[in-house]
C-alpha cells in the first residue's frame, strides 16, 4: 500500500471499494479518528482513508517526528493537522487533493545555506497534452526543500547548481532531473496510463480499485481508442475487448455491429450485451426482437442504445464480463455489460475544447476486387450462347435478346439489330456509380469544462454527419449534453442533462439497391441516347409490363428516414452520515421519441409493381389493383418514457485496531419504470409532392386494397397500436472483506421483481449471486521481487436464473376486438399453460492472473473462464393436435469456455528530460478465444426420433434444409451457429449441371427409396456436411502507439478467427445463372464457364441453365416429403466447395496526430491544438479464396450488404 | 445527534417505500394478455378461437370440393407466347395422387394453412373453453352463461371431429368402426409433447355423439333465433346427420323430426328472384352457419385453384362435372339457380353468386332443413317406411319444381338409390358430396360405389387444350386409402412410430 520513491513517499490510497469519495474532494472534509501513541504516518492513512486526499511527505520528515496521540470527532481536517503539527515544526498545504507536509520554511533556508551554490530554479511543469499542472510537487533531492507549481504550472525553487529536482504529481509519471546549472527548467510529466493501481473501475453500481477488484473488467479509456472517423461508441471497441467477438454485417452509416461477450449462452433469449451509462441501463430506441436481433444477417439500421451517444463525451468504459461483476445487474446482465462513464467537469479556469473533423468514404467501384462481377461484353456472350444453344429465355427482354427477338419477328432491320448489339457490347453501364458516391462529411464537438473544488461543470455540443455511399443515405446526430458538480458540507450532487437527436435516410430496403448494382446487367442503359432516364419492364411477372422501372427514378420517388430524439435528466446524491457510513441515491428519467417513415410514391416501379396484372383495366384490373392511387406510406412512430430511482447505503469499516481487517458494504433497491408506446401504420393513396395528401380510394370498388386494408403491418393496412409498460423493483447487496491489502472476498446478489405479465419470478425467489476473490500476492508472497509491481490472482463463481415470461401453469388468452359478424367481442389463446417449465440456469467460472513487472514495462492479464448453461429454453415442435405448432421446453445444455489475454509493453521510453528527444512506443497485444458447445439437447437424444423435434430458431418448427445451410439448427456437441454445406461432386459430362454426392440423379430411383422412409434430419445429415461455425473463435486487436516530440503515432490491427463465410452467391440469388434473365448480370467467374462437354476436366463453374435441361431437381419432380434444395444452382453455391475461412487481419485504424508546440499555440491565443490524420478499416488481409470479398459480407445473407467502407478523417482539437 | 435521527428515520422511510406500493407497482400489467379469470373470457373464446367466420379462407377446403364427381377441370386458354401451363396446384387431390401436399410445380403446401391444423387449433381452444367451465362455476360466475358456453362448446367439438374424420379418417363402417383408423382425438387443453396416435373411427364418433347429445342439453334455452351461434337445432340436425353416417336410422329420424318441428321452412323456387344468392343467412331453410367463404368460392374455390405463375391471375379452373348438371329433371329449377354459364363452356358454380350485404354464408359449415328432410327420408326409406319416405322426399321437392315433381320408386334399393340422387342435386357444393360417397360405399345395406374419371388437359403448338387421358378412381373396395386424405408428410415425420398414413398407390393418367 505504499509507494516508495527516493525519499519521497506518497501514502496513497486504499478502502475505497465504494470510492466515489476518494474520486471528489470535500472542500472541508472532517475526519473522525482516536490513536494512542502512533507514528504520523497513521495518522495520514486515516486522513487519507477518510477524505481522499492524498498525503505528500518526505520519508525523512516522518522519520523525524515523535508518535502522537488524538482523540477528534467529525473535525476539519485542517484543524486535524494543525493539532497533529502543533509544536512540531511541520506546516502543509492543501492543492488540488494533496496534501503536502514540510518542515517550516525557516528551517529550509538553515539547511541549504550548507550548500556551494544555492540558487534559484524556476520553470514550468506541463503534461503531454500540454497542458500546464497547478499543484505539482517539485522536491530537491536529499534535502527539504519543496515547491508548488501555480495555475499555470509554473515554480521557482531554490536548489544548488548540482543538485537533482524530483518533479511529481497526482496519477502522473515522478522524474528526477539534474540541475546541471541551469535556472530555466521546463518539464513534461507523464500520465500514469498502464499503471494498475491507478484505474478505477466503475461497475455502475460500485466504483472499484483495480487492485481490490475480483471481477473480470476490461476498462477502457476514451481517449486511448478514439478514432475520428466512427461515430459510435461500439465500433471503437473492435479488437479491444478480450473475449468480446465484434461482427458488423454492414456498411452503411449507423448500422449497429453485433456484439458476444463470452459467448452464446442462450438460444432464445438476446444475446447482445447491456447497456449501461453513468449508472443507468439504457434501452434500445426501437424495440427489435430477439429472433431478429441474433440473426446474423440482420443488418441494424434502427440503432441501439447508445446510438444517440456523442464518443467525445465519454470518458472511460469498463466492460464487465463474468458473474462477479455483472451479478447487481441481475438476470438482464447475462450477455455482460459495457458501462460507460461519461465526462465531468474539472476544476479550474475554464477550459473551451473544440474539434472538428472532416472524413472521406469511398464508394464501391466496379475495379474493386469484391466487386467482381461482368462486364456488358462478357455479358452478351452469355446471352448470345443462350440464344445459339437454342435455350429457353425468361423475363422480359432487354439489350441482346431485346435486339434478337424483334430481329426475328421482323420489327428492325440487320443494321439497327448490329447496332443495337454492339451498343449493348459496349454499354458498360456504371450501376455503382449511379447508386453510390464519394462522400465527404464534417464532425464538430465544442465542450467547456471548469469550476472549483466544490463545484465543476461540464457542458458540450456535438454534431455528427455520417455521410454514406449510398446516394442521399445519411445519419445525422445532434448531441448535448451539461453535467454540473456539487460538493457542499457533506453532500457531494452530481446533476445531469443529455439531448440528442438523430436524423437517418436511407433508400427502402425494398429496393435492394446493392443488389441491384451487383446483379444488373450492364449491357441494360441508365439513360437514352437524348440523355432522358431510361426505363425498362422488371420484375418477374410474365405478363405485359409496362417500362417503369429506372433506378434513379426510383431512389428519387422513394425514401426511409429514421428520426429519434432521447432526452435524459439525472442527480447523484451522495450524503456522508457518519464517516463509516454514506447513502447515495440516483435519480434519472428519459424520454425518447423516434419516427421511422419510408414511402414510394406513385412514379415508381415498386407501387407499379403492386397494381396487379391489368392496372387500370376497369373489369380485371379494379379487383387486383392494390394501389389503386398514389403511392404508399410506412409510419412508425414509437415513445419511450423511463425513471429510474435508486437508494443505495454504503458502509465501510476496520473491524480492528491495527488496521488489518476491512470491511465494506452496500445495500440498494432499484426500482424503475419503462414505458413505451407505439403506432404502426400504413396508408395507400399517398401524394408526396401534392402536400402530403391522401387519395381517397373506396375499399368497396378495390378488392385487392381493400384485402391490403385488412391485413396487419408491417406489410397490410390495419393500424397498429402496441404499448408496454414495465416495471421492475430489485434489492441488491455486496460484501467485501479485506484483510491486509491482500486477501479481498467479495460476494455480490441481487433479485428482481417484475410486473411482466406471466412472468413466473414473482412467484419464485431466485436471486443471481456470485462469490469472488482476490489475492495481491505481490504484497504477500512476491513481495521481495523489486521487479514485480503487481501481481494477483483472481477467482470468481456466480449463478444466474432466467425464466420466459408468458411461461406460466395457466392459459393465457389475448384479448380481441369486436367481432363485427358475431357483433360481440372474441378472444384467442395466446400461450397454452407451460406447469413443467423451469429456470435456465448459467453458472460462470472465472480466474485470471494479473501482473505488471520491470516498472510497469510489461504487464498483462491471463484468464479462463467457464461458462454453462443448464436447462437452456428450446423450442420444441408438437403435434398439431395440440393447436401450436411449438412450445418451449427446457432442452439444452451449453458450454462457452475460453481463455483471455490482454499485454501491455512499453519497449522504449524516454520520456526524458528534453522535449525534444523523447520517445515512446507501446505495443498492446489483446487476444480472447470463445469456444461454444452445444453439449446437450436432451431432445435430441433417446431413440431416433430427432426429426423435427428441434425446432429452428428462425423457423416455426420446422427443420429445412435452409436451417442446415444458415446455421440455425442446434446439434449435439456442435458450436451454435455451425452450419452446413452439400458435398460438391463435379459437373456433369453432358450439361455442365453440378452434380452432390447423395443428391446423384442417376442414382434418383434408389435415392428416393431410401430417403422417402428417412427422417429430414437424416436425410440432410446425408447429404450435407458440417463446414464450420459462423460466429469467430477467436479475436482480438495489437495497437501501437508511438510517441516522439509532438508527434504521436497509433494504429490498431485486429484480427479474428475461427469463422467460415460463404463466398457471395454466384449461381442463385441475385444472379441467375441457373435461368439467366436478360436483365441479370452474372459473376465474372462465368466467364470460365463450362460450354462443353469435356469442359468439367478444367474448371468448377457449372454451365448457364445446365444446357437447356429442365434444372429442377429429381426430389421435386418425385414428390419427395423433404425438399434436399431448391435447385441445383441454389445447391451449388451452397456446396462445400463455395466455403472458405473468414479469418481476417485488418489494419482497423490508425492515427498520425501532432501536438502545435507551445509558442505557436501562445501566437494563435489558444492554450493547445493538436491535429490529426487517420482512417479506419483501412485494409483487410483475409483468405485469398475470398478474392476480395469483405469477410464481414456472407453469401448467407439474403442481400449484398454493402461491405465496411474504409473511411479517412482528418482532424483538428483546439482547447482555450 | 438529532441529524443522525432525522438521517436515519429517512433512511427507513427510504427503504420502506418502496415496500408498501410494491404490490401496486408490480401488479402484472400486459396491453392485450390476461388470464382467464371469468365466463366472459371464456364466451369470448369462442367467438376468437372456436366459432371461426373466416375460418378455412384462401381455399384450403377446396380438396373436398375436387375430389368428387361433381366437378372436372376446366381447360385453360393460354395467355401469351413463351408462358408455360402449369398444372393445377391441386392437381395431388384431384387426381388422388399418394402425396398431394407435393405440387407439380414443386411446392410443398405449408402444413400449417391444412385443414387438419387448423381444426385442431380450434379443438384446442374448444377444450380450454369445456375444460374451465366447472372452474368457473365453482368460482361462482353466472351459471346461464357457463351453460350455453358450454352448449356451443360441445357443439363445435363434434362438428369439428366430424369434418376431420370424414376427411383423414376411413368411413363409419358398422362392422369394422372399432377398429378402423380414425383421427387423433384430443380433448383436454394440456399440451400433448409426445406423439401422438390415431384413435379409432368408432371413439371419435361416440365422442361427437356425446358432444352433441351434452349441447342438446345445455342450449335448449339459448341461442334459438340466432343463425350463427350454436343452438339445439343445430346439434339435433347434426345429430341426425350423424345417425345415418353410423346407421342409426331410428334416431336419425326422430332427431330430424325435432328440427322439423321448429320453425324452419323450405324456400319455394317457383317464387325466387334467380339473380339472388340461394344461400343466405336470412334463409327461412337456414339453422346454423359458420364463416362467410362461399362468396369467395366463386373467384377462389372453383376459382384460382390453378395458378399460372403471377398468383393474382386466375381463371376458372373447375366447373360443375356434366354427370351432375345432367342429372337435373329439365322441370327443376334448381339449375338455373344453382349454376351459371362461365366464359368458357361448362356451368360454373352459382349457389352464391354475389357479396350479400345482409352476412355472407360459408360453403362448407352451413346446415339448412333442406338437409334434413333428406337425412329423414333415406332414413325412413332404408327403414322400409316408404311412404313416409316419399312424402317426406316431395315435401321437399315440390318446391324445386316448377310443375308437380315426378314421382320417386315406390321402395327398395332403388328409392334409396333415388333419395341420394336427389341428396347430390340438392346439396351439391356444399361439402356433402365427398363424404356421402364413403358413407354410401360402406352402407351395410344398401351400399354404392362408382369409379370417378377426373379428365387431365394438354396443350398442343397452337396452344390449344386437348384431353390428354384421364386419372380413375376406382371404387372403394379396389380403391380404398385414396377415399382418406393422407395426413400432411410432416405430422407423420413428428411421430414416426404412432402415426401412419395408409399407402396410397401412384395413379397415372390413363390415355
Amino acid at each position: 500500500m505504499m509507494r516508495s520513491f527516493p525519499s519521497i513517499t506518497v501514502l496513497s490510497v486504499l478502502f475505497m471499494l465504494c470510492a466515489l469519495r476518494a474520486v471528489a474532494q470535500d472542500s472541508e472534509p472532517k475526519i473522525t479518528l482516536s490513536v494512542k501513541d502512533q507514528p504520523i504516518r497513521e495518522i495520514f492513512r486515516v486522513i487519507h482513508a477518510q477524505t481522499g486526499l492524498n498525503v505528500v511527505v518526505s520519508e525523512k520528515i516522518i522519520s523525524g517526528v515523535k508518535n502522537i496521540t488524538l482523540d477528534v470527532k467529525d473535525m476539519p481536517v485542517k484543524q486535524v493537522l494543525e493539532q497533529c503539527f502543533n509544536n512540531r515544526d511541520l506546516s502543509y498545504s492543501i492543492v488540488d487533493g494533496t496534501i503536502v507536509i514540510r518542515k517550516k520554511q525557516e528551517k529550509e533556508i538553515e539547511t541549504i545555506s550548507n550548500d556551494s551554490l544555492p540558487g534559484f530554479v524556476s520553470g514550468k511543469v506541463i503534461n503531454s497534452d500540454r497542458q500546464p499542472l497547478e499543484g505539482a510537487t517539485i522536491h530537491v533531492k536529499d534535502k527539504n526543500i519543496t515547491a508548488m507549481t501555480s495555475s499555470d504550472g509554473s515554480f521557482t525553487i531554490m536548489a544548488g547548481s548540482q543538485d537533482q529536482l524530483i518533479f511529481s504529481y497526482v496519477n502522473y509519471t515522478p522524474q528526477t532531473i539534474r540541475i546541471k546549472g541551469r535556472s530555466v527548467m521546463n518539464v513534461t510529466l507523464e500520465k500514469l496510463v498502464s499503471s494498475m493501481a491507478e484505474v478505477i473501475i466503475s461497475t455502475g453500481y460500485q466504483k472499484i480499485e483495480q487492485r481490490y477488484l475480483t471481477g473480470s473488467v476490461t476498462t477502457l479509456k476514451m481517449d486511448s481508442i478514439r478514432q475520428p472517423g466512427l461515430s459510435t461508441v461500439d465500433k471503437m471497441l473492435e479488437g479491444r475487448v478480450p473475449g468480446m467477438i465484434f461482427m458488423q454485417n454492414s456498411g452503411q452509416p449507423g448500422a449497429a455491429p453485433k456484439l458476444r461477450i463470452r459467448g452464446t449462452s442462450t438460444i432464445l433469449g438476446t444475446r447482445e450485451p447491456l447497456w449501461v451509462v453513468d449508472g443507468i441501463v439504457q434501452v434500445d430506441p426501437i424495440p427489435v426482437d430477439a429472433k431478429n436481433i441474433n440473426n446474423l444477417d440482420f443488418v441494424n439500421l434502427v440503432g441501439n442504445a447508445i446510438s444517440g451517444l456523442n464518443p467525445n463525451d465519454i470518458e472511460q468504459i469498463d466492460v464487465l464480463k463474468d458473474a462477479a461483476a455483472t451479478a447487481l445487474y441481475g438476470v438482464r446482465a447475462a450477455n455482460g455489460v459495457i458501462v460507460i462513464t461519461t465526462k465531468r467537469g474539472k476544476p479550474g479556469p475554464p477550459v473551451v475544447t473544440y474539434s472538428v473533423s472532416g472524413t472521406y468514404t469511398r464508394r464501391p467501384r466496379y475495379t474493386d476486387k469484391e466487386v467482381y462481377v461482368m462486364n456488358s461484353l462478357d455479358r452478351v456472350d452469355v446471352s448470345r450462347e443462350l440464344i445459339e444453344k437454342h435455350l429457353k429465355l425468361y423475363g422480359p427482354y432487354e439489350a441482346y435478346e431485346k435486339a434478337t427477338i424483334d430481329y426475328y419477328n421482323n420489327e428492325i432491320d440487320f443494321d439497327s439489330y448490329k447496332k443495337q448489339v454492339s451498343r449493348a457490347e459496349t454499354m458498360n453501364t456504371d450501376w455503382f456509380k449511379a447508386v453510390t458516391n464519394d462522400k465527404f462529411a464534417t464532425n464538430h464537438s465544442l465542450g467547456i469544462s471548469g469550476g472549483t473544488q466544490s463545484s465543476r461543470y461540464y457542458a458540450s455540443i456535438g454534431y455528427t454527419n455520417e455521410q454514406g455511399v449510398i446516394k442521399g443515405e445519411y445519419n445525422k446526430r445532434y448531441s448535448g449534453q451539461v453535467k454540473f458538480d456539487v460538493n457542499h458540507k457533506k453532500l457531494k450532487a452530481q446533476f445531469g442533462i443529455n439531448v440528442n437527436t438523430t436524423q437517418r435516410r436511407y433508400v427502402p430496403s425494398d429496393l435492394g439497391i446493392l443488389n441491384y448494382a451487383y446483379g444488373t446487367s450492364r449491357a441494360i442503359p441508365l439513360y437514352n441516347e437524348d440523355g432522358s432516364l431510361y426505363f425498362y419492364p422488371k420484375g418477374q411477372q410474365d405478363f405485359a409490363q409496362k417500362a417503369t422501372f429506372n433506378v434513379l427514378n426510383e431512389m428519387n420517388h422513394s425514401s426511409e428516414d429514421v428520426d429519434g430524439s432521447t432526452y435524459t435528466a439525472m442527480a447523484n446524491l451522495n450524503y456522508q452520515v457518519i464517516p463509516e457510513l454514506q447513502l447515495e441515491a440516483i435519480l434519472s428519467y428519459t424520454t425518447a421519441n423516434s419516427e421511422q417513415r419510408s414511402w414510394f410514391d406513385e412514379n415508381t416501379n415498386w407501387v407499379y409493381s403492386k397494381r396487379g396484372t391489368y392496372p387500370g383495366d376497369e373489369t380485371l384490373g379494379r379487383d387486383r389493383d392494390a394501389i389503386p392511387f398514389g403511392g404508399e406510406l410506412r409510419q412508425r412512430n414509437n415513445r419511450m418514457k423511463m425513471y429510474n430511482v435508486r437508494g443505495q447505503a454504503n458502509y465501510s469499516h476496520f473491524m480492528d485496531a491495527a488496521r488489518k481487517h476491512f470491511f465494506q458494504a452496500n445495500l440498494g433497491g432499484e426500482v424503475s419504470s419503462n414505458q413505451n408506446s407505439g403506432i404502426e401504420q400504413n396508408r395507400r393513396g399517398y401524394y408526396p409532392d401534392r402536400g402530403q395528401r391522401f387519395a381517397d380510394i373506396d375499399p368497396s370498388r378495390y378488392n385487392a386494397y381493400r384485402n391490403w386494408l385488412q391485413q396487419a403491418p408491417p406489410n397490410g393496412g390495419k393500424i397498429r397500436i402496441s404499448e408496454g409498460l414495465t416495471h421492475l423493483l430489485s434489492a441488491y447487496a455486496t460484501a467485501t472483506y479485506i484483510f491486509n491489502d491482500r486477501y479481498i472476498v467479495s460476494a455480490n446478489a441481487r433479485s428482481d421483481f417484475s410486473n411482466a405479465f406471466g412472468d413466473r419470478s414473482n412467484e419464485k425467489f431466485l436471486p443471481t449471486w456470485s462469490l469472488s476473490a482476490r489475492w495481491n500476492m505481490h504484497k504477500d508472497l512476491l513481495q521481495n521481487m523489486p521487479w514485480i509491481n503487481n501481481a494477483a490472482l483472481r477467482i470468481s463463481y456466480g449463478t444466474q436464473g432466467n425464466m420466459l415470461p408468458y411461461q406460466t401453469p395457466y392459459t393465457i388468452i389475448d384479448i380481441g376486438y369486436m367481432n363485427s359478424y358475431y357483433n360481440t367481442f372474441g378472444s384467442t389463446i395466446a400461450y397454452y399453460p407451460n406447469p413443467n417449465l423451469r429456470w435456465e440456469k448459467t453458472d460462470s467460472y472465472n480466474a485470471a492472473f494479473d501482473f505488471s513487472l520491470f516498472n510497469d514495462k510489461i504487464n498483462g492479464s491471463v484468464g479462463f473462464y467457464y461458462k454453462k448453461t443448464s436447462n437452456a429454453f428450446l423450442t420444441t415442435k408438437v403435434a398439431s393436435v395440440n393447436g401450436i405448432g411449438e412450445y418451449v421446453v427446457n432442452g439444452g445444455t451449453l458450454e462457452n469456455k475460453g481463455m483471455e489475454l490482454s499485454f501491455g509493453f512499453t519497449p522504449i521510453n524516454n520520456i526524458g528530460a528534453t522535449n525534444k528527444r523523447r520517445f515512446i512506443w507501446r505495443i498492446d497485444p489483446q487476444l480472447g478465444q470463445v469456444f461454444n458447445k452445444l453439449l446437450d439437447n436432451a431432445l435430441n437424444k433417446g431413440d431416433n426420433r430427432v426429426v423435427g423435434e428441434i425446432a429452428s430458431a428462425l423457423n416455426s418448427g420446422v427443420v429445412t434444409y435452409q436451417d442446415f445451410l444458415n446455421g440455425s439448427v442446434y446439434i449435439n456437441s456442435m458450436s451454435v451457429n455451425t452450419f452446413y454445406a452439400y458435398r460438391f461432386k463435379g459437373l456433369n459430362h453432358n450439361t455442365g449441371r453440378p452434380e452432390f454426392y447423395g443428391t446423384e440423379a442417376e442414382n434418383a430411383d434408389a435415392l428416393f427409396a431410401q430417403y422417402s422412409k428417412m427422417p429430414a434430419m437424416e436425410i440432410f445429415r446425408q447429404v450435407m456436411v458440417p463446414v464450420g461455425r459462423r460466429e469467430p473463435v477467436l479475436q482480438g486487436g495489437i495497437s501501437n502507439y508511438f510517441g516522439y516530440g509532438n508527434w504521436s503515432l497509433n494504429f490498431v490491427f485486429t484480427y479474428s478467427f475461427g469463422n467460415k463465410v460463404r463466398l457471395l452467391r454466384i449461381a442463385s440469388g441475385n444472379y441467375g445463372s441457373n435461368r439467366p434473365k436478360s436483365q441479370e448480370n452474372l459473376r465474372q467467374e462465368f466467364v470460365n464457364r463450362w460450354r462443353y462437354p469435356g469442359d468439367e476436366d478444367r474448371t468448377n463453374i457449372p454451365a448457364i441453365n445446365g444446357n437447356g435441361t429442365d434444372s429442377d431437381p429429381w426430389w421435386l419432380e418425385k414428390n419427395l416429403n423433404v425438399s434436399i434444395g431448391n435447385s441445383y444452382y441454389q445447391m451449388y453455391d451452397d456446396a462445400d466447395i463455395r466455403v472458405v475461412k473468414g479469418d481476417y487481419v485488418k489494419l482497423q485504424s490508425s492515427s498520425l496526430n501532432y501536438n502545435a508546440p507551445q509558442k505557436f499555440c501562445k501566437h494563435l491565443g489558444v492554450k493547445a491544438a493538436t491535429i490529426g490524420i487517420a482512417g479506419s478499416n483501412l485494409f483487410t488481409l483475409a483468405n485469398k479464396a475470398l478474392r476480395g470479398q469483405d469477410p464481414s459480407q456472407s453469401g448467407s445473407a439474403p442481400n449484398i450488404n454493402l461491405s465496411i467502407r474504409p473511411v479517412y478523417s482528418f482532424n483538428l482539437n483546439v482547447s482555450l | 445527534m438529532m441529524s443522525r435521527i432525522i438521517i436515519k428515520s429517512l433512511l427507513i422511510i427510504l427503504v420502506l417505500l418502496p415496500a408498501l406500493s410494491c404490490k401496486k407497482f408490480l401488479e402484472t400489467r400486459s396491453q392485450n394478455n390476461n388470464f382467464l379469470k371469468t365466463a366472459q373470457d371464456l364466451d369470448e373464446l369462442l367467438i376468437g378461437g372456436s366459432y371461426t367466420p373466416s375460418f378455412l379462407g384462401n381455399g384450403h377446403t377446396h380438396m373436398l370440393f375436387i375430389m368428387d364427381d361433381d366437378v372436372e377441370e376446366n381447360p385453360v386458354p393460354v395467355l401469351q407466347p413463351f408462358q408455360s401451363v402449369e398444372t393445377s396446384r391441386f392437381s395431388g387431390y384431384y387426381n388422388w395422387q399418394p402425396n398431394p401436399y407435393s405440387f407439380s410445380d414443386g411446392y410443398q403446401e405449408d402444413n400449417q394453412v391444412s385443414i387438419y391444423n387448423k381444426v385442431y387449433k380450434n379443438i384446442s381452444t374448444v377444450n380450454t373453453v369445456i375444460y374451465n367451465v366447472p372452474l368457473m362455476r365453482a368460482k361462482g360466475e353466472p351459471g346461464d352463461v357457463l351453460t350455453r358456453v358450454d352448449g356451443e362448446a360441445h357443439f363445435l367439438r363434434a362438428l369439428y371431429y366430424f369434418l376431420l374424420v370424414n376427411t383423414y379418417g376411413k368411413p363409419y363402417n358398422k362392422a369394422s368402426a372399432n377398429t378402423d383408423y380414425g383421427v387423433p382425438l384430443k380433448t383436454e387443453p394440456a399440451i400433448e409433447p409426445g406423439p401422438v396416435s390415431r384413435a379409432s373411427v368408432k371413439e371419435v364418433y361416440d365422442q361427437i355423439i356425446n358432444d352433441l347429445l351434452k349441447a342438446e342439453q345445455n342450449l335448449e334455452a339459448f341461442n334459438k333465433q340466432s343463425v350463427i351461434r350454436a343452438n339445439q337445432a343445430a346439434a339435433q340436425a347434426l345429430l341426425s346427420r350423424l345417425y345415418l353416417y353410423t346407421e342409426e336410422y331410428e334416431k336419425a329420424v326422430t332427431y330430424a323430426n325435432k328440427v322439423m318441428a321448429k320453425n324452419y321452412r323450405i324456400t319455394n323456387l317457383n317464387n325466387f328472384d334467380f339473380t339472388n344468392n340461394f344461400l343466405q343467412l336470412r334463409s327461412p331453410e337456414t339453422i346454423f352457419n359458420m364463416g362467410e367463404d362461399a362468396p369467395n368460392f366463386l373467384y377462389p374455390v372453383i376459382g384460382p385453384c390453378l395458378f399460372v405463375h403471377d398468383l393474382s391471375s386466375s381463371v376458372d379452373a373447375y366447373r360443375a362435372s356434366d354427370e351432375l348438371v345432367q342429372s337435373f329433371d329439365p322441370d327443376d329449377l334448381r339449375p338455373s339457380v344453382f349454376f351459371d354459364l362461365g366464359d368458357r363452356p361448362g356451368q360454373l358454380y352459382a349457389k352464391v353468386r354475389s357479396f350479400d350485404l345482409n352476412g355472407n354464408v360459408s360453403e362448407i359449415f352451413m346446415m339448412r332443413i333442406a338437409e334434413i328432410y333428406l337425412n329423414k327420408a333415406e332414413a325412413l326409406a332404408v327403414l322400409g317406411r316408404n311412404g313416409e319416405a316419399i312424402s317426406t322426399l316431395q315435401e321437399l321437392r315440390k318446391n324445386r319444381f316448377a310443375t308437380a315433381p315426378p314421382v320417386p320408386p315406390a321402395g327398395g334399393e332403388e328409392l334409396v338409390k333415388f333419395i341420394r340422387d336427389e341428396r347430390r342435386r340438392e346439396l351439391c357444393f356444399e361439402g356433402h358430396r365427398w363424404f356421402d360417397l364413403r358413407r354410401y360405399a360402406v352402407n351395410s345395406k344398401y351400399p354404392f360405389t362408382k369409379s370417378i374419371r377426373h379428365n387431365s388437359y394438354a396443350y398442343n403448338a397452337a396452344l390449344e387444350s386437348y384431353v390428354q387421358g384421364y386419372y380413375e378412381l376406382k371404387p372403394y373396395s379396389q380403391d380404398a386409402a385414396a377415399y382418406v386424405v393422407p395426413l400432411h408428410p410432416l405430422e407423420i415425420e413428428f411421430s414416426q412410430k404412432t402415426l401412419s398414413n395408409q399407402e396410397r398407390p401412384a395413379r397415372p393418367l390413363i390415355k
